[in-house]
């Protein structure tokens, strides 16, 4: 009730309630120290609502994009792709930061005609940080962070074996996205600071519930009888189905330079579509190694096996193991421009290291395939403005996913960008040419296609 | 009284003659000690200019005695970015991926959110003798301001500029301009003080602007809207942990 109150009904109360206090202290003898407890009380009364309420900022962004993409067999479409991003953050109090983050998407976009607008909204974010402080001397701190957000475990731009919460070693991803790997999910998580850069840091995570079936109990013509039934069939997941973990971060070194990472995370639910043999409860564990010598490299090492016995545990296991490996270096031509690579690999030993046949593939399904490249390559001839390529290249089946494209900085919160997309590669491979899903032009889904559009930040 | 004023007379010209014959180390270690705070907490805004025009990013920033420093962006296309300097690593903080990056090595050339300063600049430690050897060129006048001018060059290739000439304001010992200079002696930038303000009876720069001498219209310029000096900063804040916050 107090959150509600504006400015103006407060000082409105504050000024009825001085009015009444001095009624009933001309009926009272003793003026001063009834007068003084009084005038504290309507002073607290005026401040305490202050303290309840912390600043805040609210940060816009409009991605749209023209998209002409070449569908399978020589088709081509043009249509609108884009989104809005509304980002709500709280600010001015240093120990503690709240954040709502939606996403828009307008079906009318993906070419779709309707008479009117539909908007879809997503909650990207909605989270609370709070700083406690435990030991000053020592640096001793604790986070609590609570709500639906992102923890990036391990080390890596685009492959990342360490990422054992929410896996990053899809091949397919969306150049024109801020942040490649950017999922969330509802957590929540314990960062003990043991030094500046020293910190444990231990989470829990819900089972995420299939939403499907709750969106037909909300279609209109849905009696109370559909209704129970439908609700009777809904297969709500165990506490079995949660993950629990953790990880420590370890800079070493005199001066810091190599930096320590490992995690545990037990795994109730997969966060990816796997395959069903995979859709079981999982130990997760990793390591990486990260530091500089003339190149920024990393190492990452992770392993996976099912909690329960299975048949043929080891095998499973084996395929799961990942090593994801990356170098990185700018170079700076002059002071103004620079030039920057960075190539980053996905080792799956125990995968396939043959282009494997559809037998192999539907007897083997959760066996990726050996190896996966990102190389990556950007020509900055000025801080405002930026030409790269960006690659995936699938060796093992000789496919590949090729962008090349522009951002440029022009006005404060102005990018003008241009991405060329190509696919290449038979059919039945990671990537081709030959592919196309109709209604879908989302980068790298189509054999080709080019987008060229505005992103503004406000 | 005659004995007298020629007493007091000759005690002021060798007290100016001592002003005028200090060394080239004791000028730059006085400029060093008169920019050395204990702590500082500032906001201000970086206006960087390129042919297209000006865009400008407001921060926060704190910084303490041993080097450490941490900036957060707070106009909107930046808004929650951080980055932290400890020691000769940079991190950097991007709030939408909750992810960190570290700095260092040739990274560390970047110039910062696209701005004339790079991120070596900012780990430049405040001991210029223990970088560069010093020597004392003719005094100046700039912009109506009597400057002593010294000229740096650099022990080692570790330093970011090989050769530096700075005219440091013989009333205050602050930098009134600097040139930076590459080993081939092309002039590389230019930084130059345009306001100076006392706090807490300190002289400090409120305002300054660095052009990139290679590209036309090509500047980065720095105001600071508020500076508070020696005032208590958490050294916690100097961490990853509140990075991440």
């Amino acid at each position: 009730m107090l959150l509600k109150w504006s400015v103006k009904r407060l000082i409105c109360y504050a000024v009825l309630l001085n009015t009444k206090l001095r009624r009933v202290m001309q009926r009272s003898p003793d003026f001063s120290g009834k007068r003084l407890i009084c005038y504290a009380v309507l002073l607290n009364t005026l401040l305490v609502p202050a303290k309840l309420t912390a600043g805040s900022s609210a940060v816009y962004q409009l991605d749209l994009f023209m998209n002409m993409a070449r569908l399978a067999k020589g088709e081509w479409i043009f249509g609108y792709t884009g989104e809005a991003d509304m980002k709500f953050r709280s600010k001015g109090e240093r120990n503690v930061k709240g954040e709502i983050n939606l996403e828009v998407f307008s079906p009318d976009l993906l070419s779709l005609q309707t008479g009117t607008s539909i908007a879809a909204v997503g909650l990207k974010k909605a989270y609370i940080k709070a700083n406690f402080v435990l030991n000053e001397e020592k640096s001793h701190m604790l986070r609590w962070t609570l709500g639906k957000t992102r923890l990036s475990w391990g080390e890596g731009f685009v492959f990342n074996a360490g990422d054992i919460l929410f896996g990053s070693f899809s091949p397919y991803l969306d150049f024109t996205e801020t942040e490649l790997r950017d999922e969330t999910a509802w957590l929540t998580a314990l960062n003990f600071q043991l030094s500046p850069f020293v910190f444990l840091e231990l989470t829990a995570l819900p089972p995420e519930v299939d939403l499907s079936s709750y969106f037909e109990l909300s279609l209109p013509g849905t009696g109370a009888e559909e209704q129970a039934e439908l609700l009777a069939t809904l297969d709500l997941p165990g506490i079995e189905n949660s993950s629990v973990g953790g990880r420590v971060y370890a800079e070493l070194g005199k001066d810091r330079t190599v930096k320590l990472e490992t995690g545990y995370l037990y795994s109730g639910q997969s966060r990816t579509a796997v395959p069903e043999v995979l859709d079981q409860p999982m130990h997760r564990i990793y390591f990486g190694l990260e530091g500089n010598k003339h190149f920024n490299w990393q190492l990452t090492s992770s392993a996976s096996f099912p909690v329960n016995d299975i048949e043929n545990q080891w095998d499973l296991t084996s395929r799961l193991w990942q090593i994801s490996a990356g170098l990185s270096h700018i170079h700076s031509i002059n002071s103004d421009s620079s030039i920057s690579f960075r190539l980053e690999t996905l080792w799956v030993p125990y995968g396939f290291w043959g282009n494997p046949t559809v037998v192999e593939r539907v007897s083997s399904p959760e066996r990726a395939l050996g190896l996966l490249i990102y190389p990556e390559f950007t020509y900055s001839p000025m801080s405002s403005l930026m030409l790269f390529l960006r690659s995936v290249i699938s060796p093992i089946d000789a496919s590949a996913q090729v962008s090349v494209g522009a951002d440029w900085n022009v006005y404060k919160g102005l990018n003008l960008m241009l991405f060329l997309n190509f696919n290449g590669g038979a059919g039945d491979r990671t990537f081709a040419w030959e592919r196309g899903d109709a209604g879908l032009l989302q980068a790298g889904s189509t054999g080709f296609s080019s987008l060229i559009g505005m992103r503004y930040k406000f | 009284m005659n004995k007298k004023w020629m007493t007091a007379l000759v005690l002021i010209f060798a007290a100016a003659m001592m002003l005028a014959a200090q060394s080239a180390e004791e000028i730059v270690n006085r400029m060093d000690r008169e920019q050395k705070y204990e702590t500082a907490k500032t906001s201000g805004s970086m206006f960087i200019t390129d042919r297209f025009g000006t865009k400008q990013t407001d921060f926060l920033s704190w910084g303490n005695k041993g080097g450490d420093f941490l900036i957060e962006f707070t106009s909107a296309a930046e808004e929650g970015q951080k980055i932290l300097r400890t020691g000769s690593v940079v991190y950097l903080f991007f709030p939408d991926a909750e992810d960190l990056m570290r700095l260092q090595g040739s990274s560390l050339k970047q110039g910062m959110m696209g701005s004339d300063i790079s991120y070596e600049d900012m780990t430049e430690g405040n001991s210029t003798l223990d970088k560069y050897d010093a020597v004392k060129l003719d005094d100046i006048e700039i912009d109506g301001v009597d400057c002593w001018a010294v000229e740096l060059t650099g022990k080692s290739r570790a330093v970011p500029y090989y050769r530096r000439i700075v005219y440091v304001e013989k009333a205050t010992y602050l930098p009134k301009k600097e040139d930076y200079f590459s080993k081939s002696g092309k002039l590389l930038k230019e930084l130059r003080v345009l306001e100076v303000k006392k706090v807490n009876g300190l002289w400090i720069i409120t305002e300054m602007v660095i052009e990139d001498k290679l590209k036309k219209n090509s500047s980065t310029r720095l105001k600071m809207n508020s500076v508070q000096l020696n005032v208590p900063v958490n050294k916690n804040l100097f961490s990853v942990n509140n990075l991440m916050m």
